[in-house]
Protein backbone atom coordinates (compact mmCIF):
# COMPACT_ATOMS: atom_id res chain seq x y z
CA UNK A 1 0.00 0.00 0.00
CA UNK A 2 2.96 2.52 0.82
CA UNK A 3 4.50 1.64 -2.52
CA UNK A 4 1.69 2.66 -4.43
CA UNK A 5 0.65 6.04 -2.57
CA UNK A 6 3.92 7.65 -2.49
CA UNK A 7 4.57 7.94 -6.52
CA UNK A 8 1.08 9.37 -6.31
CA UNK A 9 2.28 11.81 -3.54
CA UNK A 10 5.61 12.86 -5.72
CA UNK A 11 3.04 13.20 -8.94
CA UNK A 12 1.40 16.07 -7.12
CA UNK A 13 4.29 17.66 -5.66
CA UNK A 14 5.32 17.55 -8.77
CA UNK A 15 2.16 19.87 -9.46
CA UNK A 16 2.86 21.87 -7.20
CA UNK A 17 6.06 23.30 -8.46
CA UNK A 18 5.00 24.50 -11.81
CA UNK A 19 3.00 27.45 -10.69
CA UNK A 20 5.34 27.72 -7.67
CA UNK A 21 8.24 28.23 -10.69
CA UNK A 22 5.64 30.93 -13.00
CA UNK A 23 5.27 32.93 -9.99
CA UNK A 24 8.46 34.42 -10.60
CA UNK A 25 8.04 35.65 -13.88
CA UNK A 26 4.59 36.75 -13.29
CA UNK A 27 6.33 39.09 -10.55
CA UNK A 28 8.91 40.63 -12.88
CA UNK A 29 6.07 41.78 -15.21
CA UNK A 30 4.46 43.38 -12.07
CA UNK A 31 7.64 45.35 -11.63
CA UNK A 32 7.60 46.61 -15.18
CA UNK A 33 4.56 48.27 -14.31
CA UNK A 34 1.62 46.10 -16.22
CA UNK A 35 -1.26 46.46 -13.13
CA UNK A 36 -4.01 44.18 -12.76
CA UNK A 37 -3.75 40.55 -12.25
CA UNK A 38 -4.80 38.39 -9.34
CA UNK A 39 -3.07 36.69 -6.73
CA UNK A 40 -1.01 37.21 -3.71
CA UNK A 41 2.55 38.44 -5.19
CA UNK A 42 4.46 41.03 -3.38
CA UNK A 43 3.76 44.68 -5.03
CA UNK A 44 5.58 47.89 -3.80
CA UNK A 45 2.69 49.80 -2.08
CA UNK A 46 1.77 52.44 -4.52
CA UNK A 47 1.90 55.85 -2.58
CA UNK A 48 -0.72 58.76 -3.14
CA UNK A 49 0.88 61.35 -5.60
CA UNK A 50 -1.02 64.25 -4.22
CA UNK A 51 -0.64 63.57 -0.60
CA UNK A 52 3.30 63.29 -0.94
CA UNK A 53 3.74 66.50 -3.36
CA UNK A 54 1.34 68.40 -1.06
CA UNK A 55 -1.33 69.55 -3.38
CA UNK A 56 -3.80 71.06 -1.51
CA UNK A 57 -6.32 72.17 -4.16
CA UNK A 58 -6.54 69.98 -7.18
CA UNK A 59 -7.41 73.37 -9.57
CA UNK A 60 -9.22 72.11 -13.01
CA UNK A 61 -7.18 75.12 -14.64
CA UNK A 62 -3.82 73.02 -14.20
CA UNK A 63 -3.98 70.75 -17.28
CA UNK A 64 -0.66 69.68 -16.36
CA UNK A 65 -1.44 68.22 -13.70
CA UNK A 66 -4.52 66.29 -14.74
CA UNK A 67 -2.84 65.32 -18.02
CA UNK A 68 -0.90 62.99 -15.92
CA UNK A 69 -4.40 61.05 -14.36
CA UNK A 70 -5.21 60.58 -17.99
CA UNK A 71 -3.56 57.83 -20.78
CA UNK A 72 -4.09 58.52 -24.14
CA UNK A 73 -7.11 57.34 -24.73
CA UNK A 74 -8.32 60.50 -22.35
CA UNK A 75 -9.89 57.91 -19.77
CA UNK A 76 -9.73 58.85 -16.12
CA UNK A 77 -6.99 56.19 -14.62
CA UNK A 78 -8.42 54.02 -11.71
CA UNK A 79 -7.40 54.57 -8.19
CA UNK A 80 -5.55 51.06 -8.66
CA UNK A 81 -3.53 51.97 -11.33
CA UNK A 82 -2.15 55.24 -9.77
CA UNK A 83 -2.27 54.54 -6.18
CA UNK A 84 -3.94 57.98 -5.22
CA UNK A 85 -5.94 58.05 -1.91
CA UNK A 86 -9.75 57.92 -2.15
CA UNK A 87 -9.87 62.02 -1.38
CA UNK A 88 -7.73 62.75 -3.57
CA UNK A 89 -8.87 60.92 -6.86
CA UNK A 90 -12.51 62.35 -6.09
CA UNK A 91 -10.94 65.83 -6.34
CA UNK A 92 -8.85 64.95 -9.73
CA UNK A 93 -11.80 63.33 -10.50
CA UNK A 94 -14.18 66.71 -10.41
CA UNK A 95 -11.28 68.94 -11.59
CA UNK A 96 -11.07 66.59 -14.95
CA UNK A 97 -14.57 66.76 -15.14
CA UNK A 98 -14.87 70.38 -14.86
CA UNK A 99 -11.75 70.74 -17.39
CA UNK A 100 -13.51 68.64 -19.80
CA UNK A 101 -16.68 70.55 -20.30
CA UNK A 102 -13.98 73.83 -20.35
CA UNK A 103 -12.87 72.10 -23.27
CA UNK A 104 -9.36 72.24 -21.79
CA UNK A 105 -8.81 68.36 -22.09
CA UNK A 106 -10.41 66.14 -24.60
CA UNK A 107 -13.40 64.05 -23.48
CA UNK A 108 -11.68 61.27 -25.95
CA UNK A 109 -9.25 61.10 -28.55
CA UNK A 110 -9.71 59.87 -31.70
CA UNK B 1 -26.25 89.05 2.85
CA UNK B 2 -23.21 86.76 2.75
CA UNK B 3 -20.65 87.26 -0.04
CA UNK B 4 -19.13 84.09 -1.10
CA UNK B 5 -16.13 83.53 -3.66
CA UNK B 6 -16.79 82.54 -7.04
CA UNK B 7 -14.58 81.43 -10.09
CA UNK B 8 -15.88 82.38 -13.59
CA UNK B 9 -14.51 80.88 -16.61
CA UNK B 10 -15.89 81.62 -20.12
CA UNK B 11 -15.05 80.85 -23.59
CA UNK B 12 -15.56 83.58 -25.88
CA UNK B 13 -16.56 82.15 -30.06
CA UNK B 14 -14.06 82.43 -32.27
CA UNK B 15 -14.46 84.84 -34.88
CA UNK B 16 -15.05 87.22 -32.00
CA UNK B 17 -11.71 89.75 -31.56
CA UNK B 18 -9.72 91.40 -28.56
CA UNK B 19 -12.09 94.60 -28.33
CA UNK B 20 -15.35 92.11 -28.82
CA UNK B 21 -13.90 89.97 -25.87
CA UNK B 22 -13.48 93.03 -23.73
CA UNK B 23 -16.87 94.21 -24.36
CA UNK B 24 -18.02 91.03 -23.56
CA UNK B 25 -16.01 90.78 -19.85
CA UNK B 26 -17.76 94.35 -19.33
CA UNK B 27 -21.44 93.00 -19.72
CA UNK B 28 -20.34 89.50 -17.56
CA UNK B 29 -18.54 92.49 -14.85
CA UNK B 30 -21.94 94.37 -15.51
CA UNK B 31 -24.32 91.49 -14.81
CA UNK B 32 -21.88 90.35 -11.06
CA UNK B 33 -22.71 94.35 -10.13
CA UNK B 34 -25.80 94.67 -11.02
CA UNK B 35 -26.35 91.78 -8.47
CA UNK B 36 -24.52 93.03 -5.65
CA UNK B 37 -21.36 91.35 -6.19
CA UNK B 38 -17.93 92.68 -7.16
CA UNK B 39 -15.19 91.75 -9.59
CA UNK B 40 -11.70 90.82 -8.31
CA UNK B 41 -9.74 90.08 -11.04
CA UNK B 42 -10.32 89.32 -14.19
CA UNK B 43 -7.46 87.77 -15.88
CA UNK B 44 -7.59 87.41 -20.07
CA UNK B 45 -6.26 83.72 -21.50
CA UNK B 46 -6.08 84.72 -25.16
CA UNK B 47 -6.94 83.27 -27.74
CA UNK B 48 -6.75 79.19 -27.19
CA UNK B 49 -7.23 75.89 -28.92
CA UNK B 50 -10.22 74.23 -27.34
CA UNK B 51 -9.76 70.62 -26.82
CA UNK B 52 -12.75 69.55 -29.13
CA UNK B 53 -14.79 71.92 -31.49
CA UNK B 54 -17.79 73.29 -30.01
CA UNK B 55 -20.39 74.08 -32.92
CA UNK B 56 -18.03 75.00 -35.37
CA UNK B 57 -15.44 76.07 -32.82
CA UNK B 58 -11.56 75.06 -32.82
CA UNK B 59 -10.23 78.09 -31.02
CA UNK B 60 -11.95 80.33 -28.40
CA UNK B 61 -11.03 83.53 -26.35
CA UNK B 62 -10.64 82.63 -22.55
CA UNK B 63 -11.53 84.65 -19.80
CA UNK B 64 -11.38 83.99 -15.96
CA UNK B 65 -13.06 86.15 -13.46
CA UNK B 66 -13.28 86.03 -9.52
CA UNK B 67 -16.13 87.49 -8.33
CA UNK B 68 -17.46 87.75 -4.70
CA UNK B 69 -21.28 87.73 -4.74
CA UNK B 70 -24.33 86.28 -2.79
CA UNK B 71 -25.37 82.72 -3.50
CA UNK B 72 -28.49 83.72 -5.08
CA UNK B 73 -26.85 86.43 -7.51
CA UNK B 74 -24.97 83.67 -8.81
CA UNK B 75 -28.14 82.21 -10.68
CA UNK B 76 -29.18 85.31 -12.04
CA UNK B 77 -25.47 85.77 -13.66
CA UNK B 78 -25.70 82.83 -14.88
CA UNK B 79 -29.29 82.84 -16.49
CA UNK B 80 -27.87 85.92 -17.69
CA UNK B 81 -24.76 84.23 -18.88
CA UNK B 82 -26.77 81.89 -20.44
CA UNK B 83 -28.74 83.79 -23.06
CA UNK B 84 -25.86 86.27 -23.67
CA UNK B 85 -24.74 85.98 -27.23
CA UNK B 86 -21.07 85.37 -28.04
CA UNK B 87 -20.49 83.44 -24.76
CA UNK B 88 -20.08 80.03 -26.03
CA UNK B 89 -19.53 77.65 -22.37
CA UNK B 90 -19.07 79.01 -19.18
CA UNK B 91 -18.02 77.90 -15.65
CA UNK B 92 -18.84 79.04 -12.37
CA UNK B 93 -17.89 77.85 -9.36
CA UNK B 94 -17.74 78.81 -5.61
CA UNK B 95 -14.48 78.36 -4.64
CA UNK B 96 -14.05 80.17 -0.86
CA UNK B 97 -14.59 76.58 0.76
CA UNK B 98 -12.11 75.11 -1.23
CA UNK B 99 -9.47 77.74 -0.71
CA UNK B 100 -10.14 77.74 3.39
CA UNK B 101 -9.53 74.25 3.27
CA UNK B 102 -6.45 74.37 1.38
CA UNK B 103 -5.06 76.97 3.53
CA UNK B 104 -6.27 75.25 7.10
CA UNK B 105 -4.35 72.27 5.52
CA UNK B 106 -1.27 74.06 4.87
CA UNK B 107 -1.02 75.66 8.41
CA UNK B 108 -1.76 72.38 10.15
CA UNK B 109 1.36 70.90 8.07
CA UNK B 110 3.28 74.40 8.89
CA UNK B 111 2.75 73.70 13.05
CA UNK B 112 3.33 69.81 11.97
CA UNK B 113 6.84 70.75 10.59
CA UNK B 114 7.71 72.63 13.34
CA UNK B 115 6.75 70.68 16.34
CA UNK B 116 8.59 67.93 14.67
CA UNK B 117 11.62 70.37 14.22
CA UNK B 118 11.03 71.17 18.35
CA UNK B 119 10.45 67.46 19.14
CA UNK B 120 14.07 66.47 17.49
CA UNK B 121 15.67 69.59 18.97
CA UNK B 122 14.54 68.74 22.22
CA UNK B 123 15.80 65.54 21.84
CA UNK B 124 19.18 66.38 21.16
CA UNK B 125 19.21 68.17 23.89
CA UNK B 126 18.54 65.56 26.60
CA UNK B 127 20.91 63.00 24.43
CA UNK B 128 23.96 66.17 24.95
CA UNK B 129 22.81 66.46 28.82
CA UNK B 130 23.31 62.48 29.02
CA UNK B 131 26.60 63.09 27.51
CA UNK B 132 27.42 65.63 30.24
Amino acid sequence: MSDMETPEFRGRSGEGRGPGGERGERGERKDKGAGGGKGGFFRRRKTCKLCSEKVDYVDYKNTKLLLAFIPERAKILPRRMFGTCAPCQRKVRTAILRARQMALIPYSTE
Amino acid sequence: MSQRQYEILFIAEQNLGEPEVDTLTATVKGFIEKENGTVEKVEKWGKKRLAYTIGKNREGSYVLMIANAPGSAMAEVERRMRVTDGILRFLAIRIDAEMKKADRKKTIRGKKESTRRASVREKDRAFEGGAQ
